[in-house]
């Protein structure tokens, strides 16, 4: 995410304790639609994406409403007071429930000799309704904390 | 996934976004752009899945607590949901080319690093390619 310049070298260990608190419970989330996929006999591909497109959504959200805006109404960073919540749902449970390197063990072995179509459904998932889930979620979290999202970085 | 496996999950991905924010602190304090930095780890936790993946089913333990832990750790150290909100917010501030290179980088990097982790990991172990 984007963030102050004033955020570096602040806190970094106490923010990794909260991220780790927030990640385990995002992990187990991940970690439950896996098993829930399994058991309804859908593919492990299908829990990832579905994971990266909520968590993806979920963060616009969140994203929308921490963040501080510039006079334009551009958004500019988090503000300091408030990067323990962003680390908490964002870093640590959004970051935990969505995985990068899932997705692309996934796409490697569906590339390979997937059945056909799962790539491409898996690629337009994460590449292209992920994506728009995520604009749709910060404009949604805009429209809902208008207040908060005029607040300065200082 | 028995609750042993669940936990294990659960807990090795907490460590592996605790990490990330930690390798995030230390790129921002050389300066580097926080998105970049976050792209980096994805593309790292890419390669090493490739890696795991493949070493896992080689020996036929792909369900052992020890791979699930490796697996967990990996899939909590890299983050989709960040990476979306880094193009979406390059895109509505009509930075509009590095939005699109972050996310071509993030999505084919991530992919063929994926790949030739696994390739990696069956030319050092001399198993089938």
């Amino acid at each position: 995410m984007t963030h102050a310049p004033e955020e570096r070298g602040r806190w970094p260990w106490s923010l990794a304790a909260v991220a780790f608190a927030g990640g385990t419970c995002g992990s187990l989330a991940r970690a439950l639609v896996q098993q829930a996929f399994a058991a309804a006999g859908l593919p492990g591909w299908g829990a990832h994406a579905v994971v990266n497109v909520v968590g993806a959504f979920a963060i616009g959200a969140l994203f929308a409403a921490l963040v501080a805006r510039d006079p334009r109404g551009e958004p500019v960073g988090i503000p300091p007071d408030r990067r323990v919540r962003e680390h908490l749902l964002g870093a640590g449970f959004l970051g935990g429930l969505t995985t990068v390197s899932g997705l692309a063990q996934d796409l490697c072995v569906l590339v390979a000799g997937g059945p056909s179509g799962a790539a491409a459904l898996a690629i337009a998932l994460n590449g292209i309704v992920g994506l728009a889930a995520c604009a749709a979620g910060f404009r949604a979290g805009a429209r809902v904390c208008p207040r908060t999202s005029r607040a300065t970085l200082r | 996934m028995s609750a042993e496996a669940l936990a294990v999950t659960a807990l090795s991905g907490g460590v592996g976004c605790a990490l990330r924010v930690l390798a995030r602190d230390a790129f921002l304090r050389r300066g580097r752009e926080a998105r970049w930095a976050t792209c980096a780890i994805n593309l790292a936790g890419s390669l090493a899945m490739g890696a795991v993946a493949g070493a896992a089913a080689s020996r036929g333990a792909e369900g052992s607590l020890g791979a699930t832990a490796a697996l967990g750790l990996l899939a909590g150290w890299t983050t989709y949901s960040a990476c979306c909100m880094d193009v979406v917010v390059l895109w509505v501030t009509y930075r509009r080319t590095r939005a699109v290179a972050l996310w071509a980088v993030t999505l084919a990097g991530s992919v063929t690093l994926a790949a030739v982790g696994g390739w990696i990991l069956r030319a050092v172990t001399g198993g089938p390619s």
